[in-house]
């Protein structure tokens, strides 16, 4: 990012104007920071420990309804893995009598959007209604979330379909890049080290008792929380959730959440990946990052955010603006329940993989650089960043249901820029020091070995280890 | 054409709609002009203290100059040479652009107190970007710009099959004919001397619309696109398409034809017909037709083909909005065993019991559904102003949320069947097998096989 010293900073620029005339060019100084409220929450708890959160807001007359639980592929029974997704996706196959076409077909009638979906930390179900279909929809939404039926055949026909997608994305480099950046963490061993869709073997072995068990211990009132955001009015909401959620959940013990992960990475390890004739290698650095709830979590946001986490941060500006070796440079920070991942990424052309290699190891080498120019400019750039998905009502939930899932206090919803504002340069020296050496990353290529290894392997980055596609994936065919 | 497609679609609205349970759907807007020619609407919605700035101008893909494929979206990408527009980011924004066959749209936003600023940029290169390009700037871009192509096409498996439909779909000398994103060899052959020339040609404040919408006062937003857009002279019109021109393309025949895609490990059969330009009276049920074939809960294609006959693994069906010619798309993966000749039977049966006519429910289902997802996506910033633009670019009319609505609610069973009669024929339509380099014998039979570019 090219930081300003000062943001108010008044650019005076002299321009000849295509029309021949000299035109000079004020660019309009900026006012002060915007302040932003976020959208008050009204938080109320079911005697049976069903948490539920209502913002109101009526510009349109639709609502989002996401009933998350917290229960992803982190609890995926060893040996069973897979089994979180495949529930979640076979909740609307029938349920409390009903087939799965005759939900189908309700939920078409009402005018429902329906979408059911787990990833490493939560399962989540979403409906988006009008509101004048609300009560319709909850009490939909409670037979699918708490009375599925998981028939037998529809476990099966699911079963195929994901060992479908796990050989899809077995076949794409991108995807394979991707896995390799969470393996390299997290190892062949722990949830984290691999796609949520499971295994090959894990989904094989997986039967209806395990599909029905997992969800009766997944779908606890005291480990669910149901979030409404739209034109609704939270104390009928209050009545309507009371009458739908307060019975009929199954019976089941919550899942232990998991300890914290333990990372497994070999210092300055490199994996290749070979895929003959591809244009572009597809760079993925990768490092362990802390949990969401963690006190690191802040300052980790904004040093990313200093590294790669815009186009114009310093990635971009070395990768992308001074050289075009690559379309995108970035880096993102997942931070999850029990860990996660701290990754810098881009696809550049075959011939440039060791120059742009070397762009990555400076930048990780000077990360600790900082002034507070740039302290100051990537909180002013998370403060605001931060407000930009409340505009819309689909774009709140997800970040409020974060403060759920990483057991937060809701000011982390509502004042999330204290957060940010009070992260501090020793804060970032800190982090940096502890997250983003060259010593915690490891790199993985996906490319054209004949052209790429030799210049590699020169670098001298550390021990490199050439993997198939059964490494990462495990075999084929199971 | 303008005038002529609305008052179409007027005629067509039923004289009573249904119960408007949830009241117009208005969204306020001011609109006015400038002397140069400058369409600007401007729209408030107080949510979030941001502000953005939409700019489309009528040049895109199908304006290339000849041999100089993705020229205009290499351009594009030019326009972004503004360490200003980077700084946005510190105001919690940034900056986007796009380029399709027919318009180019820029999009800043940021901080609602970045508001002027965005406008003095957008205004600023609108009319001085020569000022600030450099040829070593092309010389990068250019390489960004190849990164791009390889990173969306040519490194992913299936990646060139929409290039590949396009060029069979509309013949040469046709605006859609060619890849907006260019060819490795044109974009090589682009030189910083045919930058100049296309931006003259192209880029005025009378061939662009302006959107700004978010916390803004209007009063003053006014004032500050009139100082900063004002003094910029129009340019002549350039010569462009027009619907005239293209109608000679309709009907040409069906093409069968097939590519080897290296990176390709299983076959995949798309099948793509030529319908209606943008705001015609069949877009609203030929989008109701996709929404049949292919939704979550009922759709057709993955009922018959995936559950029932069990010949594919997969089938999805979408439609792209195009200004001259939109098109509507199925693609489906064959199941392991099943041939892509077996598939495509089964898709053409589909289509035949739509042109024999769906249900009154089906098309009840889809209006309630289709209601419900366009007020959900209308909510947020960049979808609304995406609708603002085309109403306002395309129509004149930046309020039309209302119209679209009573149209959609207003669709019978007999107007998706008139639609599928009329326009998913044989002869709209290509046939694109793709299959693994060396399976040529997987193809739809009667294919030919070509190369990408």
């Amino acid at each position: 990012m090219r930081f300003h010293t000062c943001l108010c900073l008044t650019l005076v620029a002299l321009a000849t104007s295509a029309f021949g005339q000299s035109s000079e060019w004020r660019l309009p100084p900026l006012g002060p920071l915007p302040s932003f409220e976020a959208p008050a929450v009204k938080q109320f708890t079911l005697p049976n420990g069903l948490s539920v959160y209502v913002i109101e807001r009526d510009d349109v007359p639709i609502a989002q309804v996401d009933l998350v639980v917290k229960v992803g592929s982190l609890n995926d029974p060893q040996g069973l893995e897979g089994l979180t997704v495949l529930m979640a996706e076979l909740l609307d196959d029938g349920s409390a009598g009903r087939s799965a076409s005759t939900i189908a077909t309700e939920v078409r009638s009402l005018g429902l959007l329906f979408s059911s979906s787990a990833e490493r930390d939560a399962t989540r179900i979403r409906i988006t209604t009008t509101v004048s279909r609300m009560e319709e929809a909850l009490h939909l939404l409670s037979d699918i979330a708490l009375r599925p039926d998981f028939p037998e055949e529809h476990v099966v026909q699911q079963q195929a379909t994901h060992r479908g997608y796990l050989d899809r994305f077995r076949q794409s480099a991108v995807s394979t890049g991707n896995e390799q950046y969470w393996r390299a963490v997290y190892g062949d061993t722990h949830p984290y080290g691999r796609s949520y869709y499971g295994t090959v073997q894990g989904l094989r072995a997986i039967n209806r008792d395990h599909v029905i068990a997992h969800h009766a211990s997944a779908f606890q009132p005291s480990n669910a929380a149901l979030l409404i955001t739209g034109a609704v009015d939270a104390d009928a909401i209050r009545l309507h959730v009371s009458q739908t959620f307060s019975n009929g959940w199954p019976t089941g013990r919550v899942l232990p959440t998991p300890p914290i992960a333990e990372s497994a990475v070999t210092p300055r390890s490199v994996y290749l990946i070979d895929r003959p004739g591809l244009v572009q290698s597809f760079i993925r650095v990768s490092a362990e990052a802390p949990p969401r709830s963690s006190p690191d979590y802040y300052a980790l946001d904004v040093l990313n955010m200093i590294f790669g986490g815009a186009t114009s941060s310093r990635l971009g500006v070395r990768l992308n603006e001074e050289t075009g070796f690559t379309y995108e440079a970035r880096s993102l920070l997942n931070s999850l329940r029990t860990g996660g991942t701290f990754v810098a990424y881009a696809n550049v052309e075959t011939s440039t993989t060791a120059s742009a290699l070397e762009l990555f190891i400076r930048e990780i080498e000077r990360v600790t650089e900082l002034s507070q120019a740039d302290l100051e400019t990537a909180q002013n750039v998370l403060a605001l960043q931060y407000t930009e998905p409340f505009s819309a009502v689909f774009g709140i939930n997800p970040v409020l249901d974060q403060t759920f899932i990483h057991g937060l206090p809701i000011e982390h919803f509502n004042r999330y820029e204290d957060q940010i504002r009070d992260v501090t340069l020793r804060d970032l020296h800190r982090v940096a020091k502890r997250y983003l050496t060259l010593d915690r990353m490891s790199f993985t290529v996906v490319g054209d070995l004949d052209s790429i290894e030799d210049d590699i392997r020169d670098l001298a980055i550390g021990p490199v280890t050439i993997l198939t596609a059964d490494d990462i994936w495990g075999p084929a065919r199971g | 054409m303008k005038l002529l497609w609305f008052l179409l679609l007027t005629a067509l609205l039923p004289a009573s709609s249904t119960a408007q349970e949830t009241g117009r759907l208005d969204f306020a807007y001011e609109r006015f002009q400038l002397e140069n020619g400058l369409d600007v609407v401007l729209h408030r919605t107080t949510a979030t203290p941001f502000a953005s700035v939409f700019t489309s101008y009528e040049v895109g893909g199908g304006d290339d100059p000849e041999h100089l494929t993705g020229f205009a979206h290499l351009f594009e990408h030019l326009m972004h040479k503004y360490d200003e527009i980077e700084d946005l980011v510190e105001v919690g924004g940034g900056a986007v652009a796009m380029t399709d066959h027919d318009r180019t749209l820029y999009t800043m936003w940021g901080a609602k107190h970045a508001l002027a600023r965005m406008l003095a940029i957008d205004a600023h290169r609108m009319v001085n970007l020569l000022d600030r390009i450099t040829p070593e700037d092309f010389d990068i871009e250019r390489d960004v710009v190849k990164n791009e192509r390889w990173e969306r096409y040519d490194t992913r498996a299936y990646g060139n099959a929409r290039l590949l439909i396009d060029r069979a779909l509309f013949p040469q000398g046709h605006p859609y004919h060619t890849p907006t994103i260019g060819s490795i060899r044109d974009i090589d052959a682009a030189s910083y001397s045919d930058v100049e020339t296309f931006y003259r040609t192209f880029y005025g404040p009378n061939v662009a619309t302006l959107i700004v919408m978010g916390d803004i006062d209007l009063q003053e937003t006014r004032r500050l696109i009139e100082q900063f857009y004002g003094p910029i002279p129009p340019i002549a019109p350039p010569a462009r398409a027009s619907a005239s021109t293209l109608s000679a393309y309709d009907e040409r025949g069906e093409a069968r034809i097939a590519y080897e895609d290296p990176l390709a490990s299983s076959p995949r059969l798309y099948i793509q017909w030529r319908t209606v330009p943008a705001f015609h009276p069949a877009e609203a049920p030929l989008q109701a037709i996709v929404d049949l074939l292919d939704n979550r809960e009922t759709g057709w294609l993955r009922k018959r083909l995936v559950d029932d006959l069990g010949v594919a693994s997969g089938v999805w069906a979408s439609y792209e909005l195009r200004d001259h010619a939109s098109s509507l798309q199925i693609i489906a993966t064959p199941r392991e065993g099943r041939t892509l000749d077996e598939v495509l039977v089964a898709v053409d049966s589909e289509v035949s019991r739509m042109k024999a006519g769906p249900t009154e429910q089906d098309v009840t289902q889809f209006v309630r559904t289709n209601e419900t997802l366009w007020l959900a996506t209308l909510q947020g910033a960049g979808n609304r102003a995406t609708a603002l633009e085309r109403y306002t670019r395309l129509l004149g009319l930046p309020g039309y949320f209302e119209t679209t609505r009573l149209q959609y609610r207003g669709l019978m069973p007999q107007d998706l069947s008139d639609a599928a009669l009329t326009y998913l024929t044989d002869d709209r339509r290509v046939v694109l097998s793709l299959v693994p380099a060396g399976q040529t014998d997987r193809a739809v039979s009667g294919s030919t096989f070509v190369t990408s570019d």
